[in-house]
Formats: structure tokens, sequence, C-alpha cells
């Protein structure tokens, strides 16, 4: 994968994962997760893991450790 | 409770950290950069916990478990979950870049290199100024956080203005003797001290509580409404939303941590604290959210900002005296692990940021010398604010946090962007500050965002339109600044 398509699906997953935070899935009936886990607490937790694994993507293919050559233009 | 045994571990916590600053002290070459950024060679693990340290205060461990007291586990989701992916992508398209031009441009201090960055020594006054008025409420908190703890678990054998008085010149000592690298070292004694103590915490309380299920019984039983976000105000969506936005992106306008990402090793030892930061926040929130939630069932009836002892009472009563004394010790590791590296950052920046540009023959040995002296003088305005307890700790640092995020466009165009201007970075923070602060006195901003949401939008506004009306920095200054040159 190149490096501008590797930084658009991390910008497709980061946009992912806002949308998921502001916006989480209705929890209907369900108010408790394995016995003893409220479910918004689940699913915090739940969108942490998703979000540590985008992390660990980011920080090991899209974030170079030296940047290209002029680097610096319009964000 | 046992006094002496409290008394005994925190001066054994006390005797560990001023050895640990004074072998730093000794390892401290003179100069600024060696004093203020200890010689930039901060490896993976002092860099990210003096970061994890730095980041974790009486806001994390007594703020929101007495936030959750009130409002319950969604307090994890509005605080928790949205820094672990926020941290680390401002590290990366912030911390990352400022990292590469502090080198190029030899900038000790976050104000000094926009400073250089956009060849103006004013912009190194207005974030000088900025960065002091919204960390000295942070400050605040801290030092009110030991105030409480001391208070509470020696039932008020010592009075809070001998534990403020206490904790913030034991500070000044280790960090006037030491600078950075002290600062650095301690806060990975420290950084343990709170991430092991909470985690034991955790675990014997939910024990005392009969193991999870039991818990979860007791808090449906009599709590219900603290298992769920509910139809909380805090939690509509523009608030959540507006929220999630001030504490991810506050982070790295904090100049205490921006100053530690410029102390940096390399990119590898950035890159690697970021891998750490999501589980070790899970680590520290967690068991600070549900130890709130379940003294709400144990411990009902505070009002306001009593509940910021929740944590402690939590303690008290379910620890033994030893472990009382741990909990204070890390609560005190919690505090001094941030108000040396607020202290430091401030004092660098009066010193090259201020004096030294108006006074440029001055030598770096009286800048120093000069740090030292201002280090004393906002230990004395933090205790005299600490004193009147103007409000509880969410809500002090609720204000300096809004405040942080206006400094970001200004951080992340200066690194980002060729055309940004020093009028531009001067008109961001000021018209910035100046809408967040007219959104604060507004009951009902508009579409339920907070204070904070439109705040950034007028400082991004006019950092974009300003910077577009305005001449750049000279083009060799820029060059230099953007060249990439540096190998990580």
């Amino acid at each position: 994968m190149s490096a501008s398509a590797a930084r658009t699906v991390a910008a497709v997953i980061v946009i992912a994962l806002l949308v998921l935070h502001v916006v989480p899935p209705h929890r209907g009936t369900q108010p408790v997760v394995f016995g003893a886990l409220p479910f918004d607490l689940a699913y915090a937790l739940l969108w942490m893991a998703a979000a540590w694994g985008a992390v660990l993507w980011i920080c090991g293919r899209v974030w170079p450790d030296e940047p290209p050559q002029g680097g610096g233009g319009p964000p | 409770m046992n006094l002496t045994t409290i008394g005994i571990v925190c001066g054994v916590y006390f005797a560990i950290v001023l050895v640990i600053g004074w072998l730093a002290a000794r390892r401290t070459g003179a100069g600024a950069e060696e004093y203020f950024l200890g010689g930039r060679s901060a490896r993976t693990v002092v860099l990210f916990m003096s970061l994890l340290g730095t980041n974790v205060t009486p806001f994390v461990l007594m703020g929101i478990p007495g936030l959750a007291y009130h409002q319950g586990v969604g307090v994890f989701g509005y605080n928790a979950a949205i820094v672990a992916l926020g941290i680390p992508l401002t590290f990366w398209l912030i911390g990352d870049p400022a990292w590469r031009m502090a080198r190029r441009l030899s900038a000790i201090t976050p104000a000094e290199l926009f400073a250089r960055r956009l060849d103006s020594a004013a912009v190194g006054y207005v974030l000088f100024a900025a960065f002091t008025v919204y960390t000295l409420p942070y400050v605040v908190t801290s030092v009110l956080g030991v105030g409480l703890a001391v208070t509470t678990l020696t039932g008020d054998a010592v009075s809070m203005p001998v534990a403020a008085g206490g904790i913030l010149v034991l500070t000044l000592v280790y960090t006037a003797a030491g600078g950075m690298r002290a600062t650095m070292w301690t806060n990975v004694f420290q950084g343990s001290v709170f991430l092991v103590f909470l985690v034991l915490a955790f675990g014997i309380v939910l024990a005392h509580l009969g193991g999870p299920v039991a818990a979860f019984d007791a808090m449906q039983a009599k709590a219900p409404a603290l298992l769920e976000r509910g139809e909380r105000p805090i939690f509509a969506p523009g608030a959540w939303a507006s929220w999630g936005l001030t504490i991810s992106l506050a982070v790295i306008a904090f100049p205490h941590m921006l100053v530690r990402i410029m102390a940096a090793r390399d990119v590898g030892s950035l890159k690697n604290s970021c891998r750490l930061y999501p589980p070790a926040l899970v680590l520290v929130w967690l068991p600070a959210v549900l130890l709130g939630v379940w003294g709400a069932v144990e411990i009902p009836g505070l009002v306001g900002k009593e509940s910021d002892a929740i944590f402690l009472r939590m303690v008290g009563a379910h620890l033994s005296p030893l472990l009382q004394g741990v909990a204070l010790a890390s609560i005190l590791a919690a505090v001094m692990s941030t108000i040396d590296a607020q202290f430091l950052t401030l004092s660098s920046m009066l010193g090259r940021d201020v004096v030294r540009r108006l006074r440029p023959t001055l030598d770096e040995r009286s800048e120093v010398r000069l740090g030292r002296i201002f280090l004393v003088v906002l230990a004395a305005v933090t205790f005299a604010i600490v004193m009147a307890r103007p409000a509880s700790i969410f809500a002090i640092a609720k204000v300096s946090f809004s405040g942080y995020v206006m400094l970001v466009p200004t951080l992340w165009l200066g690194v980002t962007w060729r055309r940004f201007t020093a009028a531009g970075a001067i008109a961001s923070v000021c018209l910035g500050s100046a809408a967040l602060f007219a959104a604060m006195a507004w009951d009902h901003p508009p579409w339920g965002l907070l204070p904070v949401t439109w705040g950034l939008l007028a400082a991004l506004a006019a950092a974009v339109v300003v910077s577009l009306r305005t001449a750049p920095a000279p083009r060799d200054v820029v060059a230099r600044a953007f060249r990439d040159t540096i190998d990580a």
C-alpha cells in the first residue's frame, strides 16, 4: 500500500471511530454484558480496543520514521 | 486510622523521590538545553512514563470518581475512550513535526519554537501569556487534590494549608535542583506508584464487594440510573462531541506535554509511547470511574464538589492503613509528576521567551537562576488560589482544558503550513480565547455545543483568514523550519 493510500485508509478509520464514539448503536434491551458489565461501559471498552488497533496500525504503517523531503505544505 | 503508618509510607515515598531527583541533578550538565530539556535524550520508558505521569492528575484520581459518583459509568466513555485515540493522533500530527522543528531551530520551549518558526517575538509573548493563564487553574486542581487527600485520609490532623504548602515546597526542591531530567526520572517512579496502586485498590475493593456480579447487582438495586448514560445533559450528543473534542485536543497543547515531546531522543520513542497509551488509560480510568460509581452505592448523599473525596472515602473504608499511606503517596505522585513539569515549563518560557528577548545579553546561568525564582512565584500564586478553592476539581479543569484547545490551531498550523503567519497566530489565540469566554457567559450556546467548540472555530477561522491576508515569515526562516534533515 502506498503512503498516500495508507493515510487515506487511516483517515477513514479515524472518522469511522469518531462517528461510532459520538453516535453509539442503540443499546436495545440488554442492560448488561457478561453478567456484570453495563452495556455503555462494555461499548466504551470495545471502542477503545478498536482505537488501540488503529493506533498500532498507524504507528507501524502510516507514521514514517522519516517524513518526505520538503514536507510542510498546506494542511 | 493509623496516622503513623500513613506518615511513614509517605516519608519513604518522599525520600525516594528526593534521592532520584538528587541523582538526576548530578547527571544534569550546565546550560539551558540540559536543564530544561534533559539534553533531548528521553527514550521510550522514561518518555512514556513522564507523559503518562504528567497526564494523570487529581483530575483523574479525584475529579473523575467525583463526576462518576453523580453521572455513572457513562463518564468512562465521556472521557477515557476518546483520548485513547485523540492523544496518539495529536502526538503524530502535531507532536512529531514539532519535535523535528524544535531540533532544527534549537528551540527549548514551545513558545520559543513558534516564535522562531514565525520570526516574531510577539508570538512568544502571547503564547507565554496564554500558556500561563490556562496552566495555573490546572496546577490549582492538582494542589487542591493533595489538600483534599491529606485532610480526608488524616481526618483533618493535617490541614489544607500545610498539605498544599508542603507539596509545593517539596516539588520546588527537586525541580529547581535537577530540571527536566529530575522531573522525568522521578515521573517513572511516580507513574509506577499510582498505576500499581490503582490496580491493587480496584482489585481489593472489588473483592470486598463480593466480585463483579455482586457489585453490579448492588448497583442495579440501589442506583440503577448510574449503570447507563441515560438522558443526562452532559451526555447529550452536542455536549458529548464537544467534550470529546476538548479532552482529545487539550493534551497536546499542555506546554508541559509538548516540551516532553521535544525532549524525546527519537521518533521511535514517541511512537512507542503512543502504542502504550491506550491500554495504560484503561488501567487508570476504569478503576477511577468504577470506584466513583461504587462509592455512590456505599456512601450516598454527597452533594456537588463533596464527591471529589469519594475516591479517598472508598480507600479509607476498604484499605489497610499501610495501603491508605500508599494511596496518599500515589496521589502525591500524580500531583508532583504534573506540577513539576508545569512549573519547569512555565519558568523556562519566562526566561527564554520574555526576559531573554528583552535582555538579549542575559547569559544561560542567569536565565536558569531567573527560572528558579519564577518557580517560587508560581508556587506562591498557586497556593493563594488553592486557599480560595473556587470550584470543584472537574469544573476548574474544564475551564483550563477548554482554554488550551484555543492554542491548537496555532500549534498545528505552525508546524504544518508554510503560509501560516505571526499575525495569524496572535489573532487565533486572542480571538479564540475571546470567543470561548463569550460563549461561556452565554447560558445556552447554539445546538447544545459547549463553548469550547465556538472558541475553536473562531481560533481556526482567525488563523486562516489573517494568515492569508498578512505576509509570512522570510523565506529563509520558513525553509530552515521545514527542512527535513533530522535523522529519526
